[in-house]
């Protein structure tokens, strides 16, 4: 309650602030004085000769220089005289003043600078017109800039006149621009890739005011797809995930696992976004690959620090993975061939510069090879997976785009006489892009985000198909407005409606299996937000914004009742309290206000500070250390209480113009409450009281990241290192309900060192060379404190969870990337580009250890030993195959 | 059938699987590793069965993980079983020490019948169970063998079959069964932490339903003793926590160490510790031979 009230407290406050930045005060009685308008679209006249007599508002003007047939738009009907006034003279040659209680509309030859003109449009890739996410516009004149948002749209309001604009982007050639603003003008740029060569020549550095100009928040990384690309990695492929890992504050549990930690949250924390739509299980294969094919991908947005208050509902960090949209220019098909898998990528206009589309799909190959052995223990083996997207945009005309995405992914295997398993993503969104005015974008996304697990048994009589399945119906609305270059406001909401089948099993035809269903689960998520991004002085940058949010489980469904003073078992239950169809069971909301303030020091270094509060009503019920496919989610009810998370970051960046190095220093503090944990044992497959079996802890995580970043030049590159600390602590009512008596214990992937150097080398115009080298403290782990006999097994007998920890980690890759031939032996340019990648990884063969084994020795079943596993003890070379035509 | 194991000894053959396929690079290897001595904990265990002989409980202490001496029993403790009925059945001490038997002409389970372990370890406390009711075991129908081809044996070598063991097993209706199956090959035991055999009937209930062990292969001419035994909730929830800790597992998705926390308990100190189990099971036995 005190920690609410608290939140309510700074919510109000931070109210407080928006709204004052958002009124400027007047300077006198009369303009102060507040009016309500009839209407908010008025003509001038009717402002004039009705509204103001009708407040006994005494003012003189002339019919001649007034524009009486002027319609303003009124943004509320309660304003200000004052403001109403403003929006009067705008863009006129007038001047209003306030003397002896009355108020004089005066001619003022109003210099062409005084007048305020918006430039806006797109800033996209000449020949694919794709999206530059965060590319910036600057006027040189007035050292006022914009950056393009997540659809390339950007809108500057400029002082009337000339301006020299500059639009830049990353890896891409610079355009400036004379311009003489009149009126409102609709400007698109196109920009240039760079070609590699001209690499070697230009030394790009980013001017000061684009520093200034980045954003404020913080804890957030841009990957950069061309660098993303060029890293050595596991067998060649090339993964969004895997590069991930390399920056500071985000960890995995080891090599082999899927999920990751960013800043000690658990893997089930992370917002995953495919073009707005949420994903549910972003792993492939053993979590050696993501399901985002990268290929396709063109921006990735990683935020760990300040969360932008359009995005929440999970606790730790959000990952947008944005598609492009494909070429609308020409077309083209790229692939490539590699060891686990081979992709192949089709692009091209649908209407010339109007409309594309982009298809791309992946799959693995290699069980193809075991299918053909003569021994069908190995022939039934199955461990492969595919994906597929589908794109198609549409220019409906200037101010309207849509788009059409999809996405279906499926993994499949079966090991000897096991059951054949298959899960996967199904996600089909529609977007709709709407410029309203020069000012004013919006999104609205509709989708459906599908994630299902299937067992499938063929034996006979104990042949049965076993389904879980979590669906999300959403609809989004997400609106920017560039009012000026000081003050951007961003607004929207979303509603989500949840539906979760957390088993159902059929039996096969013969088959001596009852049916079984614990029927669905529903529950209705929704938000609305608002924020603004206000330059208060040349120095200080504030964002500020509230998410509101709100969470229902919806019936039909049964609450077990439990007796109490003891724990929730299976033979507590007293009651059952059965809810009907759309019937509420129980409801939460929750208010977030998140703040970040920017203090530039200099040209090129700011200070920032954030406090971000987030809530999480989804949880993945995952009794393992590391995520399984078949893990089920569960809505947060009147049991399971939805997590809860505040975290403050303060940190240091600055810009190194000479060398063009970015570099940042962050610390950071995050507190989460109600996370999810579970009884010794806990059975969560078809359990319809899945609540006693389940803990809450309280989980803590500080840390300390630096990183250094360069992106231009021939060598390019970053070094991260995070220093931290991440605990939990379950601290139950009764015996049975705690974990290690109750205290914190650092969670499983807690890592207090974690070193990541990634270099990458442009030889020459052929080779490209690049490394990663990775050193990272052990995770923890538990060791046994003593072993017992019990029914002949020996028993390793553990008192305490994670107290010990696994010896370091580290690990040297390096790769080459071979250019094709890009000419023919006649001298004509080839049309296909191509080119290999050959990696090692692991170079000089670490034996990593993964985990130590306690178990009976096999050599002599009366005495144990203990083992270190290590999943990868020498160096893998691998090799693909790219190209394009 | 065996949902309780779903992901430990399946993603640990995904991920060897995966190794030995795309890799053959994972590697195991013995060594030296420090480990804290923690403290001492009194081990008790024992089951009552419906099966005409001498019941064993056994008394111990934990060790040290590294430490290769065998198994201290405690000597001299005062055990007896009661049951239901207030009948106290007195176990005596056997060679072996720690080791203590009842009187089979005394003792012979019932189903139906409820029994609690007392031991009363002499200068030290006095441990108890907590009741265990011997629960009536479902008839084990047939027994019958199906053929695999064995992944251990070379992928050239197309005839490489093995037998594995499957049973039908009718269900009593109308109440959760657990069971245990304890396989005897040509008189051994298969006692390995994946050989364990536990499963239930909450897909089956009522029916005559199949399960099938696929850990467990046989050979042309082995003869199988196969023991069926019905276990309460509780020590079906006991099995699958220790099958969870002793597999060894700590690859892919493992479940995190934990204490395994039977049904004993010190009655003069409600805080100590005390691990192993009291089970009390009706078990029925079925013979088969391997014939080609």
């Amino acid at each position: 309650m005190e920690v609410l009230r608290c939140k309510m407290k700074l919510a109000f406050t931070l109210c407080m602030i928006i709204t004052s930045t958002v009124f400027c005060l007047a300077q006198s009685s009369l303009s102060q004085k507040w009016i309500e308008l009839p209407k908010d679209k008025l003509l001038v006249e009717e402002v004039l000769r009705e509204v103001f007599p009708s407040y006994k508002i005494q003012i003189s003007y002339s019919d001649n220089i007034v524009p009486l047939k002027k319609t303003i738009r009124f943004k509320q009907k309660i304003n200000q005289v004052g403001k109403v006034l403003d929006e009067i003279i705008r863009n006129e040659d007038l001047v209003w003043v306030e003397e002896d209680n009355q108020i004089f509309l005066k001619f003022y030859n109003r210099p062409e600078y005084e007048y305020s003109y918006t430039i806006s449009g797109k800033i996209r890739e000449q020949g694919t017109n794709e999206p530059l996410i965060g590319a910036y516009i600057l006027s040189e004149e007035n050292q006022k800039g914009a950056v393009a948002n997540a659809y390339g749209f950007y809108s500057l309001t400029l002082p009337g006149g000339k301006h020299n604009v500059k639009v830049n982007f990353i890896g891409h050639e610079s355009i400036e621009e004379s311009i003489h603003l009149t009126k409102n003008t609709v400007f698109n740029f196109s920009l240039n890739p760079k070609l590699q060569e001209l690499l070697d020549v230009v030394v790009e550095s980013k001017s000061e005011i684009e520093m200034s100009y980045q954003n404020t928040l913080m804890g957030t990384n841009k990957l950069n797809m061309d660098v993303v690309g060029d890293i050595p990695y596991f067998l060649g492929e090339v993964d969004v995930f895997q590069s991930s890992l390399l920056l500071p504050g985000i960890t995995n549990v080891g090599e082999g696992t899927s999920g990751i930690n960013v800043r000690g949250g658990s893997s089930d924390q992370n917002l995953i976004l495919l073009d707005e739509a949420l994903i549910y299980n972003s792993h492939h294969f053993f979590g050696l690959t993501s399901v985002f094919n990268p290929d396709a991908v063109n921006d990735i947005e990683i935020y760990k620090g300040s969360y932008p208050v359009n995005y929440g509902g999970r606790l730790s960090s959000v990952m947008h993975i944005r598609h492009r949209d494909g070429n609308n220019e020409k077309f083209s098909l790229s692939g490539g061939l590699g060891l686990i898998t081979s992709r192949l990528l089709l692009e091209g206009p649908i209407q010339k510069s109007k409309s594309s589309y982009l298809i791309s799909g992946r799959s693995t190959f290699w069980d193809f090879l075991t299918r053909g052995a003569n021994n069908p223990a190995i022939s039934d083996y199955r461990a492969n997976f595919r994906d597929f997207n589908a794109k198609f945009n549409f220019d409906i005309n200037k101010n309207n785009k849509i788009y059409f995405s999809g996405y279906v992914g499926q993994d499949e295997n079966k090991f000897g006489l096991d059951v054949l398993r298959k899960w996967g993503n199904d996600v089909f969104s529609m977007r709709l892009n709407h410029i309203h005015n020069v000012k004013l974008f919006s999104n609205f996304t509709a989708y459906i985000s599908n994630y299902s697990y299937r067992v499938i048994e063929e034996d006979d009589k104990a042949s049965f198909v076993g389904t879980s399945k979590i669906t999300d119906y959403a609809l989004k609305s997400d609106f920017n407005y560039f009012r000026n270059p000081e003050h951007i406001y961003n607004f929207g909401g979303s509603v989500t409606f949840h539906r979760l089948a957390p088993g159902k099993r059929i039996p096969g035809v013969s088959s001596t299996n009852n049916e079984v269903d614990l029927g669905s689960e529903h529950a209705v998520e929704s938000y609305a937000y608002f924020s603004n991004e206000i330059k208060l002085n040349p120095k200080v940058t504030m964002t500020s914004g509230l998410r509101f949010s709100h969470f229902s489980l919806l019936g039909p469904g049964d609450v077990f009742m439990y007796s109490s003073g003891t724990t929730k078992t299976i033979n507590t239950i007293v009651d059952t309290v059965s809810y009907s169809s759309g019937e509420n069971i129980k409801t939460f909301f929750n208010v977030h206000p998140r703040i970040t303030l920017k203090y530039q020091l200099n040209e090129t270094s700011a200070l920032k500070v954030n406090y971000s509060s987030l809530v999480q009503y989804m949880h993945r019920l995952s009794n393992t250390i590391t995520p399984s496919s078949s893990d089920i989610w569960k809505a947060s009810g009147t049991y399971l209480k939805p997590s809860t998370g505040d975290q403050f970051t303060v940190g240091y960046y600055k810009y190194f113009k000479k060398s063009s190095f970015e570099a940042s220093a962050e610390a950071f503090y995050r507190k989460n409450k109600n996370i999810v944990e579970f009884k010794g044992g806990a059975d969560l497959l078809f359990n319809p009281a899945i609540e006693t079996e389940l803990l809450s802890g309280t989980s803590r995580s500080f840390g300390f990241e630096v990183f250094l970043k360069k992106d231009l030049g021939n060598l390019s590159g970053w070094l991260g290192y995070t220093l931290s600390k991440s605990e939990i602590m379950v601290d139950g009512e009764y015996e049975e309900e705690k974990i290690n008596n109750g205290t914190y214990f650092p969670t499983d992937f807690n890592r207090t060192h974690d070193l990541s150097l990634s270099a990458i080398y442009r030889l020459n115009k052929k080779w490209t060379l690049s490394s990663n080298f990775v050193y990272q403290t052990g995770r923890p782990f538990s060791f046994p404190s003593g072993k017992y006999n019990f029914d002949g097994f020996i028993v390793p007998h553990y008192e305490e969870r994670n107290r010990n920890r696994l010896p370091d980690y580290h690990r040297l890759d390096v790769a080459a990337r071979l250019e094709g031939r890009q000419i023919k032996k006649n001298g004509k340019v080839k049309k296909t580009k191509s080119y290999w990648v050959f990696s090692m990884y692991n170079v000089y063969s670490r034996r990593n250890t993964q985990a130590y084994l306690f178990r009976e020795s096999e050599e002599n079943p009366e005495q144990t030993e203990v083992v270190r596993y290590s999943l990868l003890g020498v160096l893998v070379p691998s090799v693909t195959y790219n190209f394009k035509f | 059938m065996k949902h309780y194991q779903s992901h430990i000894t399946r993603w640990k053959r995904n991920t060897l699987a995966f190794c030995v396929f795309i890799l053959a690079v994972c590697c195991e290897d013995s060594i030296n590793l420090d480990l804290p001595l923690g403290a001492e904990r009194i081990v008790i265990s024992g089951w009552i069965t419906n099966l005409e002989e001498p019941y064993t409980v056994s008394v111990s202490r934990t060790v040290g993980f590294n430490d290769q001496t065998t198994d201290p029993g405690i000597s001299g403790a005062e055990v007896y079983v009661l049951d239901r009925f207030s009948n106290r059945f007195d176990f005596v001490e056997t060679n072996e020490s720690g080791t203590y038997h009842s009187n089979a002409s005394e003792l012979v389970g019932t189903p139906g019948n409820a029994y609690v372990l007392h031991v009363n370890i002499s200068g030290g406390s006095q441990y108890a169970s907590a009741w265990e009711v011997l629960n009536a075991v479902s008839d084990l129908d047939t027994v019958f063998f199906d053929t695999a081809f064995d992944p251990e044996l070379p992928i050239t070598d197309p005839n490489a079959k093995v037998y594995f063991t499957k049973g039908a097993i009718n269900d009593i209706p109308n109440v959760r069964n657990f069971y245990r199956w304890k396989m005897y090959i040509n008189d051994t035991l298969k006692n390995k932490p994946e050989e364990i055999v536990i499963f239930d009937d909450k897909f089956t209930n009522g029916n005559v339903f199949e399960t099938k062990v696929t850990d467990v292969f046989l050979k042309s001419g082995d003869k199988l003793k196969l023991e069926q035994w019905s276990l309460s909730q509780r020590a079906f929830d006991y099995y699958s926590l220790l099958i969870s800790q002793i597999s060894s597992d700590q690859i892919g998705p493992s479940t995190p160490p934990s204490t395994v926390k039977g049904n004993i308990f010190c009655l003069d100190d409600q805080e100590e510790l005390v691990l192993g189990y009291f089970g009390a099971s009706e078990i029925t036995v079925k013979y088969a031979e391997v014939t080609p």
